[in-house]
């Protein structure tokens, strides 16, 4: 029987309330849906002096859809990202993504900030959220800042979240005409994704007029953004996957438990290969 | 500290630590040992119950979390005339073998039948995904709960 160890829970309902308790913690651990922040707990792998939990404050329960661009809150659940997002592209990526993330009932706990804020690599958003140039939207006791998601994650596990701020949500803009791919490699027994693809293109009359593409998962650590919008011919679908390999081949990746690192590169060769033909064969 | 949570329609009231675990407060202070604990981090979907409508794993959930929620569990899901729908199925059609994931499956297949439009063997296949069977071969489950959502 796995039992967490001893810690103060602390149920806040204002931003205010949340800035002023996060400040007198000295080892706070934020949780809105539970989910993974609990098995940590469960595995004693975290100990917090106190565990925040911010899902009752308002401001992080809401989704706005304004004329160009989108916000989602921080606590909104993963399952219900399907039913509230607009039908341009940008969020079509969004909900491919999110609808990989375990199975329904983890989805209808899970929320979007902790899928952003825990900086797993095997987390899904940040690498489609990179893919579209999303914003986190952070939150502390004198303002708000933005900041693109692809500069969010330092390394593994670690975000720029200083102590006493909060990721309030993400920002997108809206993006019409577009194909989207989202693709990754997942080692059951490891319960870990070796490598996440997120690509997103549009073509109009076998011109490229715009490509981005974020690699994620274990094999690089966090969310790596590339522009491809130079290529401007699906022809050279060849020539592109190539450049996508070679930056690919110039990445650090380590030999580790999840695999060689000759392994990973197969797998995003493979990912990046599906993405491709994906958005760009007509 | 205390905690008020409203399990099949009943409050329960108990002053608990804030580290227990909703499985352990639905089985241990309300006794209601239907919900079962598998692998404890939360892949099996033994545990399986429904928050306020939602399928949530209680294995992964803080009891105090589930404060001001409406749960049901297993128990919860049969009436006055007995087993549901979806539990009555599983049983007549010898879905289950050893029983000790039943309760994953009679939640999540009551949530598919509630919820789910156009069900189809597909997307009873990838709703099931969250709880595992060890002894059957999952065809009959996802059948038997095909049928029951197409007959509804």
């Amino acid at each position: 029987m796995k039992i967490p160890p001893n810690f103060k829970y602390i149920r806040t309902y204002t931003l205010d309330e949340y800035y002023e308790k996060a400040n007198q913690i000295s080892l706070p651990l934020i949780i809105s849906g539970g989910t993974v922040a609990v098995l940590m707990l469960k595995n004693r792998l975290i100990r917090p002096e106190a565990v925040i939990d911010i899902s009752q404050i308002p401001e992080l329960n809401i989704v706005k859809i304004n004329k160009d661009d989108v916000f989602i809150g921080a606590n909104t659940k993963l399952y219900k990202l399907k039913d509230i997002l607009p039908n341009d592209s940008a969020s079509e990526l969004i909900v491919k993504s999110a609808s990989t993330v375990g199975d329904i009932a983890i989805r209808s706990m899970g929320s979007v900030g902790g899928n952003v804020c825990l900086g797993d690599p095997s987390n899904d958003l940040p690498v489609a959220l990179t893919a579209i140039d999303a914003q986190a939207v952070i939150g502390k006791k004198d303002g708000i800042t933005y900041l693109p998601i692809k500069n969010f994650y330092i390394k593994p596990f670690k975000t720029v979240l200083n102590k006493g701020e909060i990721l309030l949500g993400v920002n997108y803009k809206m993006l019409n005409g577009y194909r989207t791919s989202y693709k990754k490699h997942f080692i059951n027994f490891l319960d870990h994704y070796v490598g996440i693809v997120a690509a997103i293109a549009k073509i109009e009359e076998n011109v490229i007029k715009d490509f981005k593409m974020a690699i994620g998962g274990e094999a690089v650590g966090k969310p790596v953004k590339f522009d491809l919008s130079e290529f401007s011919n699906v022809d050279e679908i060849k020539i592109i996957k190539e450049r996508m390999f070679d930056y690919v081949n110039t990445m650090h990746i380590e030999n580790n438990r999840f695999g060689t690192a000759n392994y990973k590169k197969k797998v995003l060769y493979t990912l990046i290969s599906r993405a491709i033909d994906e958005v760009l064969k007509l | 500290m205390k905690i008020k949570l409203n399990i099949n329609g009943t409050n329960y009231e108990s002053d608990v630590e804030p580290r227990m675990l909703l499985v352990d407060f639905i089985r241990d202070v309300a006794g209601l040992k239907g919900t079962h604990v598998g692998c404890e981090t939360g892949s099996c979907g033994s545990c399986m119950v429904l928050l306020d409508g939602m399928p949530v794993k209680s294995c992964l959930m803080l009891a105090v979390q589930a404060e001001g929620k409406k749960i049901i569990t297993v128990e919860g899901l049969s009436g006055k005339n007995g087993l549901n729908k979806v539990q009555k199925a599983l049983s007549e059609r010898k879905a289950l073998q050893c029983g000790f994931c039943a309760a994953g499956f009679s939640i999540i297949g009551t949530w598919i039948l509630d919820n789910e439009e156009n069900v189809d063997y597909q997307k009873v296949k990838e709703d099931i995904a969250g709880v595992v069977c060890r002894c059957s071969g999952y065809d009959q489950i996802i059948k038997t709960i095909t049928e029951v959502a197409k007959n509804e």
